[in-house]
């Protein structure tokens, strides 16, 4: 029913309100109550969808190994100790550093590419820029799984690049069950998105600024790391951290390039598999570790979002 | 040593030419301001001088040296934008002192020199400060600072002034001024402002459409401007143009004659010309007059007509403008009907904002060659007791300097004479310059 037909019933209605009528009008009158408790409904819901899973780790981490089979909405029983067993029976913090490592790596290296590519594609005027980015974004939505084989083979030196006059082979390099055989890959499939950020964060910067770092005394690549970089501090922590959490959160590669050995740089996924014996599951271990290995990524976003709030480009240039 | 050459300096881009074939020498220690309208090459100019962009070809030469390959930190420029373009996260200290650091200069040496630059500029204390905690003349300050710290040969200035208040724009006017009579560096400056150019510079280049179109010093291109663009573009309010054609003994026009006593050579009779004529050398004929609502604009003083005038020409009154020091009126010619007529239909067509140059057009014009549409744009002296300033429509009489009546060639626009009584502008000329020494 439109507001004002609404309006109208109530106003003929007298005092004889009922519930819906008194609510309705007065959400008619001051819109702004609704608008808040819808505002609380739809966020409260969102907060119990995305923090339920995470409770629900903690009533399982928390119940002793014999109660798992009976777990309600309250742990069965008290066992803090699951989070120090977690690193025990298995070097779960080893597993982690792993993880830490090639995010980081492979964090660092998509920056400095997508740095210098977001450059070139924000602020030069060249042949082929618009299909060459569309290209790149394309790239991006290609399924991991259709790399995977190819990629497999090159890095487990099965393919031979040609021969030498001697007879010696030239062979891709042995990178699995190394840090390589995950970070490149990363940053290939995380590249397009982060020169995506940075080529719009780049472009804003004013030319004049660029020209100021050059006549002070910067080349052009100075100009690039020491002025457009910190003035996109913004852009560039979106597209690290969007970065750091694809990779500390993958999966897929993470399972097929190493051998699941910890000192073969296995991530968290190997670490979380390892509760798992041959002849028993300690589902609260698991749970207990995964809440564990949130904890670098909470950090993370929380000290990322101070710097996104920031906004470091403000003032300081005129039009 | 900083002394600039542009030799034969061209630069295109995908479809257009934004400068032709410049060449400039600038002495060590000068103060040249490149000055044109928007998109006449002179902010491409500076940037070849900067190494900002790469000239097509032709070369720059800074203190001897053909810099036209070398990045900008390799050319000992300094640079001062029209954005300001301070950098945002830093404060102002590290503004300054950026391109010392970047040359590893000792900090000692560093803080003592970002010191002395605060203090030419007026800063000191606000070091700590960032950019956006400042005014923009503080900002623009500190930009000069972090110019003047490195010590260069030659300072690049682009508009420096242009996002300042008028107020702001003034002062630091003197005080660049003053700064470059500190320090003794060659300054390029770059402005489309021509009373900029005019009071700060010790030669302006006169730029258009990527062409020089003279280079000498501020009141040469105001009494002997080498074209019409020139006449035009310097001086404030610009000069009438009058369109006309050389007789046996003079120039010839629609609306009046002017003699000429005077020998032009390269001439023929019957030759289109451009008459020139600057507002401040027209004046009201003796014993004219016209009414305004506050009563009748005096004769000129006597003593003020002591050139060589013309015969009366009759205009029309349009619009007054007081501007303090001097009131600019805005005359017309008459039609054909009104000659000797009562002066009742003036206002009409009148139209303020076409009347600065006598070349711009307004939409009754498209019928031809309408020479009552032309208009002459007069500066008299204020009147103590005007009030108000409505005299729209008077007949009246003015009379030219005949002394500063510039004629320009009709299809060149290349300048002919400056003034038509016997060598009189050229010598008001020589001792304007005198005094500009």
């Amino acid at each position: 029913m439109p507001p004002e037909t609404q309006g109208q019933t109530t106003a003929t209605g007298g005092d004889d309100k009922n519930f819906v009528e008194r609510w309705a009008s007065g959400s008619i009158s001051n819109p702004e109550r609704t608008y808040k408790v819808l505002f609380y409904i739809v966020a409260i819901s969102f907060l119990v969808t995305t923090l339920f899973p995470f409770y629900w780790l903690a009533v399982v981490a928390l119940t002793p190994q014999g109660n798992l089979t009976d777990v309600g909405l309250l742990p069965n029983g008290f066992n803090p100790s699951a989070f120090v067993e977690v690193f025990t029976t298995v070097p779960f913090h080893v597993y982690m550093l792993n993880s830490l490592i090639i995010g980081l790596l492979t964090t660092g290296l998509v920056l400095l590419l997508a740095s210098l590519a977001g450059y070139a594609f924000g602020r030069f005027e060249f042949p082929g820029r618009t299909p060459l980015m569309l290209i790149f974004l394309a790239i991006s939505y290609f399924p991991p799984a259709a790399f995977l084989l190819p990629l497999f083979e090159l890095f487990t030196a099965n393919i031979t690049f040609f021969t030498l006059p001697g007879g010696s082979e030239v062979t891709s390099p042995m990178l699995f069950n190394g840090p390589g055989a995950l970070v490149l890959p990363y940053s290939a499939l995380f590249l397009p998105l982060s020169i995506f950020i940075l080529t719009t964060f780049y472009s804003q910067i004013p030319d004049g600024l660029e020209d100021a770092a050059r006549v002070e005394g910067n080349t052009r690549l100075g100009a690039l790391f020491k002025v457009i970089m910190p003035l996109s501090a913004p852009g560039v922590a979106t597209a690290g951290v969007l970065t750091f959490i694809a990779v500390y959160n993958e999966y897929f590669f993470a399972f097929l390039m190493t051998d699941g050995r910890v000192q073969n740089w296995a991530t968290i996924v190997w670490g979380l598999l390892s509760y798992q014996g041959r002849f028993q599951t300690s589902y609260n271990l698991m749970a207990a570790a995964s809440l564990v290995g949130v904890i670098p990524i909470a950090i993370l976003v929380v000290i990322a979002q101070e710097k996104i709030v920031s906004g470091l480009t403000a003032g300081g240039l005129k039009e | 040593m900083g002394d600039v050459t542009f030799d034969n300096v061209r630069k295109e881009y995908d479809d257009t030419t934004a400068v032709e074939g410049l060449s400039l020498d600038i002495e060590d220690g000068e103060f040249v301001t490149l000055v044109g309208p928007s998109g006449c090459g002179k902010s491409t100019s500076l940037e070849t001088v900067a190494g900002l962009t790469e000239p097509t070809s032709g070369s720059i030469y800074i203190d001897g040296e053909n810099v036209t390959g070398l990045p900008p930190k390799d050319r000992d420029i300094a640079m001062v934008f029209q954005n300001i373009a301070l950098f945002p996260h830093m404060d102002v200290y590290d503004n300054i002192s950026y391109g010392l650091r970047l040359r590893d200069t000792d900090s000692d040496e560093v803080d003592r020199r970002v010191e002395e630059a605060a203090e030419m500029v007026q800063m000191e204390g606000m070091l700590d400060r960032m950019p956006d905690e400042m005014s923009g003349g503080q900002q623009q300050r500190v930009a000069i600072a972090r110019a003047i710290v490195r010590e260069p040969a030659v300072f690049l200035m682009d508009e420096p002034l242009a996002n300042l208040d008028a107020k702001l724009r003034v002062h630091m006017r003197t005080q660049l001024q003053e700064l470059h009579r500190k320090l003794d560096t060659t300054i390029i400056y770059v402005t489309h402002n021509q009373e900029e150019a005019m009071t700060m510079s010790s030669r302006i280049a006169v730029m258009n459409e990527g062409e020089l179109q003279q280079f000498d010093e501020p009141l040469e291109c105001y009494y002997h401007p080498k074209n019409r663009f020139v006449a035009g573009f310097i001086g404030s309010p610009s000069m009438n143009f009058i369109e006309g054609r050389l007789t046996d003994d003079g120039v010839e026009t629609d609306q009046f004659t002017l003699a000429i006593e005077r020998d032009l050579q390269g001439t023929e009779t019957g030759q289109a010309v451009t008459v020139g004529v600057r507002p401040e050398d027209i004046t009201l004929a003796e014993g004219a007059t016209f009414e305004t609502d506050s009563g009748p604009v005096d004769t000129q003083d006597e003593s003020e007509l002591d050139g060589t005038y013309s015969d009366p020409i009759e205009v029309v009154t349009d619009v007054l403008e007081p501007v303090g020091d001097d009131i600019y009126v805005y005359t017309r010619f008459p039609d054909e009907g009104e000659r000797g007529g009562s002066a009742t239909t003036a206002a009409a067509a009148s139209d303020a904002d076409s009347a600065t140059g006598v070349d711009t057009d307004d939409g009754s014009v498209e019928a031809g060659e309408n020479a009552s549409e032309e208009r002459l744009l007069m500066s008299i002296p204020p009147m103590p007791d005007m009030s108000t300033y409505e005299a729209e429509g008077q007949r009246t009489q003015i009379v030219l300097n005949l002394d500063m009546v510039h004629l320009f060639d009709g299809e060149t626009g290349a300048a002919i004479t400056h003034g038509l009584t016997p060598a009189a502008a050229s010598d008001r000329g020589a001792s304007a310059r005198a005094e500009g020494d």
